[in-house]
C-alpha cells in the first residue's frame, strides 16, 4: 500500500521514525576503552588510583631528596677523628668542628692538635710544657647556657696549640710553641683538617686546660704563659661547618589566582584560587618547595530539563467494596490520586554554578640568588590536586510538580586527581631579617585535563596566575 | 537478556559485559540520530562515541520517571547539539539561494524515495538548517525551544526552518523526476 503524505514533515517523520543503523565495530571498542578507564558509573568514589599512586610518588621523591641532602651535609662535615667528650656525665659522641667555636662557659677546655708528621716536628718535652699552659677564655657571649665540654682526640700523633679568638673579626689565631714556625701550618679557608683544637690527654702531667671564668669581659682564649703565647698568633679565616652550602629551612604563605585556559573549548576557561602553605628547603642557592595548598574553582553553566508540565490531579476510583453490615448496602469506593501532566515535552534551560575545592600538593625544585634587599629564583615541578569536595546545586524548576524526564549539565564532571607541570619564577624583597614578600608568575600545564573525558575537546588546557606570599625564614 | 532495571544496575557496576548490551541495544538507533545531525559518517562516530560516554557517565543521574531510550536519546541528541554549537564559530555556512516552492509534484510518489535517499538530503543541507529541521519536525522541539538550545532567536529558528523545507521539498522534486 503506498502511503500518501500530506507534507513533507510527515515524509521525514515516518521514515525516520523506527530507522536503525548500525555503528561500525571501532566506534565501542573506543567508547569501552574511555568507560573503563574512567570508571564510569561508580559513584562515591573519593579518590582515584591514580591520586593514591600520584601522592605515593610524591612522598617517595620527597623522602628520598630529605634523605640526600641531610646525609650528604652530616657525611661531609663529619671528622671521624673527632671525639667530643661531655664532663658532666662522662659520655662521649661525634661532633662537628663548630662544637670548638662554641666555647664552654665554666670548665676547663683541653685541645690537641692533630697533624701530619710531615707538616710538624715537636719534641715530646715541647708538647707536654704546652699543654700544661693552655688556658681557654671564652667570649662573654657564650659563656651562659653552654654545655660543658672537652674535646678529644683520637690520633696518635699530637701537637698542641693555643686559640685566640677575637669576638669583633671572628677569628681564631694560632699560637705555637717555640721552635715551630707558624707559616709551615699552611692555613687555608676552609681547609678543615689543619683546624685542630683539641684536648691533651697526656693526663701524667696533672695539668690541665682552664678556662678563666673569672674574666667575663675577655674575648680572647689565653695561654697561661704569656710570653709564649704573644709569640704567634696569626689570623685564620674564619671556618664554618657549612662552609660552601649554606642551607636554610623557610616557610611560606602564598596566594595565587589563575586563569585556565582550553584552547579547544574556550567555553571552559575559568578562574582558579588556591591558598597554599609550603616548606623551602634552600642548600647553596639550590631550593626545594613542598606543602599544601587548598584550590578553589568553579564552573558556570546551564542545566537542560526536559519535562512533562503539570496539569492538575483527579481521584481514580480502582477499586468499590460493598459494606453490608447493619442490613444496608453501603458502597467504598477505594482511590488514588492520579497527577495529569502534559503529554508535550518542555525544555528549561536554568543558569548553574558548580563550585570545586582541591587539595593540593606540589613539589618544585628550583634555583636561586638572594641579595641584601631583593632575591630572584626560578622553580619547577609536579603538583597534584585531589578533588575534595564538590557543591553541585540541585536543579531550579519554577514548578516543582512538573515531571522531570531528563537533565543535563553542560559542563562534564570532574576527575577526582588531575596532574600538572608548574613552572614559575619570581623575585623576593626582605621586610625584615627573616621575613620576604615574593611575587612571581605560574605557568601551569595540565598533564591531564581535569574534566572527564571528553572526547578531544579537553586536551592540554594551561593556566596562567600571579603567586603573592610572605616566607618566613629560620 | 536482562531487564531495564537490571540492565542499569549492571552497568553502574562498571560491568562491562552489561555495557555493551546496553551499547547493542540502543546504538543502531542512536546511530541513525547521529547520521541525521551529522555533516559526514565521521562526525557521527564522533557524536555518537561522545553521547554514549556521557550516557554511560550520567547513567546515574537517571530517573525511572520516563523511558530509558527517550533518555538515551536525549543524550544524544544534546551530543549533536553541542557539538554544532563548537563547530558554529569554525564553519561559514554557504547560505543556500532562496528555493523555489514546489508543491506540484505527485505527493503518492514520495513513498518511494528510500530512507537512505532522504538521509542524503538532509546531509546535503547547511548545517544550522539540517539541525533546525532536525529538532523540530523529527525531534518536537518548539521554536522556543530550540532558541534557547541553540542560543539564536525565534526568529532565526522560524526562518531557518522554512529555508529548510524549501531546500528538501526542491531536493525531492528533483529525486521524483529523475524516478519518473
Amino acid at each position: 500500500m503506498v502511503k500518501k503524505y500530506s507534507n513533507i514533515d510527515d515524509l521525514f517523520r515516518d521514515k525516520f521514525k523506527d530507522f536503525e543503523l548500525y555503528p561500525p565495530d571501532h566506534i565501542w571498542e573506543k567508547i569501552k576503552q574511555q568507560v573503563q578507564d574512567s570508571g564510569a558509573g561508580k559513584a562515591g568514589r573519593s579518590i582515584s588510583n591514580g591520586g593514591i599512586i600520584g601522592i605515593t610518588i610524591l612522598l617517595i621523591i620527597t623522602s628520598l631528596f630529605t634523605i640526600y641532602v641531610l646525609q650528604g651535609t652530616s657525611g661531609k662535615d663529619a671528622d671521624p677523628d673527632l671525639k667530643v667528650t661531655e664532663h658532666n656525665n662522662g659520655g662521649s659522641l661525634n661532633s662537628t668542628p663548630r662544637s670548638v667555636m662554641e666555647l664552654p662557659s665554666d670548665k676547663a677546655i683541653e685541645t690537641a692538635v692533630a697533624e701530619t708528621p710531615a707538616k710538624k716536628d715537636f719534641k715530646p718535652e715541647n708538647r707536654k710544657k704546652v699543654s700544661s699552659r693552655f688556658e681557654l677564655i671564652p667570649a662573654s657571649k657564650t659563656q651562659l647556657g653552654k654545655s660543658n665540654l672537652s674535646v678529644s682526640e683520637t690520633v696518635n700523633v699530637a701537637e698542641n696549640l693555643s686559640l685566640t679568638q677575637t669576638e669583633e673579626s671572628g677569628e681564631f689565631g694560632l699560637s705555637e710553641i717555640p721552635g715551630l714556625i707558624p707559616s709551615d701550618f699552611n692555613l687555608k679557608p676552609g681547609d678543615d683538617s689543619e683546624l685542630l683544637a683539641i684536648n691533651d690527654t697526656d693526663k701524667t702531667t696533672g695539668e690541665q686546660n682552664k678556662y678563666n671564668d673569672t674574666d667575663e669581659e675577655s674575648d680572647q682564649l689565653t695561654e697561661s704563659n704569656s710570653n709564649e703565647a704573644d709569640n704567634f698568633a696569626a689570623p685564620v679565616p674564619e671556618i664554618r661547618d657549612d662552609y660552601g652550602k649554606e642551607s636554610n629551612w623557610s616557610f611560606g604563605l602564598f596566594f595565587t589566582p589563575e586563569l585556565v585556559y582550553y584552547p579547544s573549548a574556550t567555553e571552559f576557561n575559568s578562574r582558579s584560587y588556591s591558598l597554599d602553605v609550603n616548606a623551602i628547603y634552600g642548600f647553596s642557592g639550590y631550593l626545594i618547595q613542598s606543602g599544601l595548598g587548598v584550590g578553589f574553582s568553579s564552573d558556570n553553566g546551564n542545566y537542560k530539563i526536559d519535562y512533562n508540565k503539570y496539569l492538575g490531579a483527579y481521584q481514580n476510583v480502582y477499586d468499590v467494596t460493598f459494606d453490608t453490615t447493619g442490613g444496608q448496602v453501603i458502597p467504598i469506593y477505594h482511590t488514588e490520586t492520579v497527577k495529569v501532566y502534559d503529554t508535550i515535552d518542555h525544555i528549561s534551560i536554568s543558569p548553574t554554578k558548580r563550585k570545586f575545592t582541591y587539595l593540593n600538593i606540589p613539589v618544585l625544585f628550583g634555583y636561586g640568588n638572594e641579595g641584601r634587599r631583593f632575591g630572584w629564583y626560578v622553580k619547577a615541578g609536579p603538583s597534584l590536586s585531589v578533588l575534595i569536595h564538590e557543591n553541585i546545586p540541585d536543579i531550579n524548576l519554577t514548578d516543582s510538580q512538573n515531571k522531570i524526564l531528563y537533565v543535563e549539565n553542560e559542563l562534564p564532571g570532574r576527575l577526582k586527581t588531575n596532574w600538572q607541570f608548574v613552572f614559575t619564577g619570581g623575585v623576593s624583597y626582605k621586610l625584615g631579617n627573616s621575613l620576604s614578600f615574593t611575587l612571581e608568575p605560574v605557568f601551569r600545564y595540565y598533564i591531564n585535563s581535569a574534566y572527564e573525558q571528553n572526547n578531544v575537546t579537553l586536551k592540554s588546557p594551561y593556566s596562567i596566575g600571579i603567586r603573592a606570599g610572605f616566607v618566613l625564614g629560620f | 537478556m536482562y531487564s531495564e532495571e537490571d540492565l542499569i544496575n549492571r552497568c553502574l557496576s562498571n560491568e562491562a559485559r552489561a555495557q555493551e548490551d546496553f551499547y547493542k541495544r540502543f546504538a543502531p538507533k542512536m546511530y541513525g540520530v547521529c547520521m541525521r545531525f551529522a555533516k559526514n559518517q565521521m562526525e557521527a562516530d564522533d557524536i555518537l562515541q561522545e553521547g554514549f560516554i556521557k550516557v554511560f557517565t550520567n547513567l546515574k543521574s537517571f530517573r525511572n520517571e520516563g523511558s530509558l531510550e527517550g533518555w538515551v536519546r536525549k543524550t544524544i541528541v544534546n551530543t549533536a547539539i553541542n557539538l554544532y554549537k563548537k563547530n558554529l564559530k569554525h564553519q561559514k555556512d554557504t547560505d543556500i539561494e532562496q528555493a523555489e516552492v514546489v508543491q506540484n509534484f505527485e505527493q503518492s510518489s514520495l513513498d518511494k524515495i528510500s530512507v537512505q535517499e532522504l538521509m542524503d538530503i538532509i546531509r546535503d543541507l547547511p548545517t544550522g538548517y539540517r539541525v533546525v529541521f532536525n529538532l523540530n519536525v523529527i525531534e518536537g522541539y518548539s521554536h522556543k525551544e530550540i532558541s534557547q538550545l541553540l542560543e539564536i532567536s525565534e526568529n532565526t529558528s522560524k526562518s531557518q526552518l522554512s529555508r529548510a523545507r524549501q531546500a528538501l521539498q526542491k531536493k525531492l522534486f528533483e529525486i521524483n523526476r529523475t524516478k519518473d
